[in-house]
């Protein structure tokens, strides 16, 4: 019960309950506003939360790269690249991921789970076969490469200003 | 922390690379090697590259599994006249094919080039990355 709320009768209530009401609005107001206020706060970070999955995926999927072109030499090697649209989806929890295993049995091997980078990991069809049977086509990785950087320093970018906003928000124009 | 990871794979493939550029300007320094007293000319060196896994989630640098000579017969040239010629008057040269070499030395560099560059773009990611919100 809220002082608000009772309004009309004020003068009728005796002064010790007002007392312990307005003690109870007091505790009540610390208990609600924050609960709005975390809302707010959801508002202000959703878009940097959603920009940090990103950043993660983007580094993960430069050091997939990276591997590639590490291993643009080694006999039997295949290029591995990530569904990046879909691994986001799944990341931000927009799409449900492959289950992970459940052990029952003391046997039972328990399975890693399925992170957002392992289940959308994809092998890379050769433009050109290889004699050593090595699917990494430099090109195509160099080129995979720029583009990741470039978005990465974007979504840098987008987190930067983001913060700046919710900063902004905080000190109210001053 | 993935993109640190970056720095192992991209290191140990740089590693590899020069290793197999420490094998090619053997071979290229002993192209002209004659063969001892013993009858054994230098046989040219091959490295050969492995996967090699880093971390749990797919990261994969490269190691030099092993370094093998080639078995194949060295070079043999009629020179009478050298001390080293044996009794049908020939000397034998080292197997090195330098034309094979020097393709594997341009292959071998650009690859090295290509991963300081994948260091380095790494490198400047991660120092924007650690001046986030500044």
């Amino acid at each position: 019960m809220r002082c608000g709320e009772l309004a009309v009768n004020r003068s009728l209530i005796p002064a010790y309950v007002l007392q312990v009401d307005q003690h109870n609005a007091f505790t009540s107001n610390s208990w609600v506003r924050p609960a709005r206020r975390q809302d707010q706060m959801d508002r202000l970070t959703d878009s940097i939360d959603f920009q940090a999955q990103a950043l993660v995926l983007r580094s993960e999927r430069q050091r997939l790269i990276a591997s590639n072109i590490a291993n643009a030499d080694t006999p039997g090697y295949v290029a591995r690249d990530m569904d990046f649209a879909q691994a986001l989806k799944q990341a931000t929890g927009a799409i449900q991921g492959v289950a992970a295993l459940a052990v029952s049995q003391p046997g039972h091997i328990a399975g890693s789970g399925s992170s957002a980078v392992r289940a959308n990991l994809l092998y890379a069809t050769p433009a050109q076969t290889n004699l050593d049977r090595n699917t990494v086509d430099m090109d195509r990785e160099r080129a995979s490469f720029a583009d990741n950087a470039v978005k990465y320093e974007a979504t840098l970018r987008f987190i930067n200003s983001n913060v700046k906003t919710a900063l902004d928000a905080i000190r109210g124009g001053q | 922390m993935g993109m640190i990871n970056i720095f192992n794979v991209s290191g140990s493939a740089i590693s590899a690379q020069s290793q197999r550029l420490n094998v090619v300007a053997s071979n290229l320094a002993n192209a002209d090697t004659l063969a001892g007293p013993d009858g054994q000319a230098y046989k040219a060196r091959q490295v050969t590259f492995q996967t090699q896994l880093m971390g749990a989630n797919g990261a994969a640098g490269v190691t030099v599994s092993t370094v093998t000579e080639d078995q194949s017969p060295g070079r043999r040239v009629l020179d009478p006249k050298n001390p080293v010629a044996d009794a049908d008057g020939y000397v034998t040269y080292s197997n090195v094919n330098a034309v094979e070499e020097m393709v594997n030395m341009i292959s071998a560099s650009r690859s090295y080039q290509n991963n300081v560059e994948v260091m380095n773009t790494a490198k400047t990611l991660l120092l924007h990355t650690l001046q986030m919100a500044s």
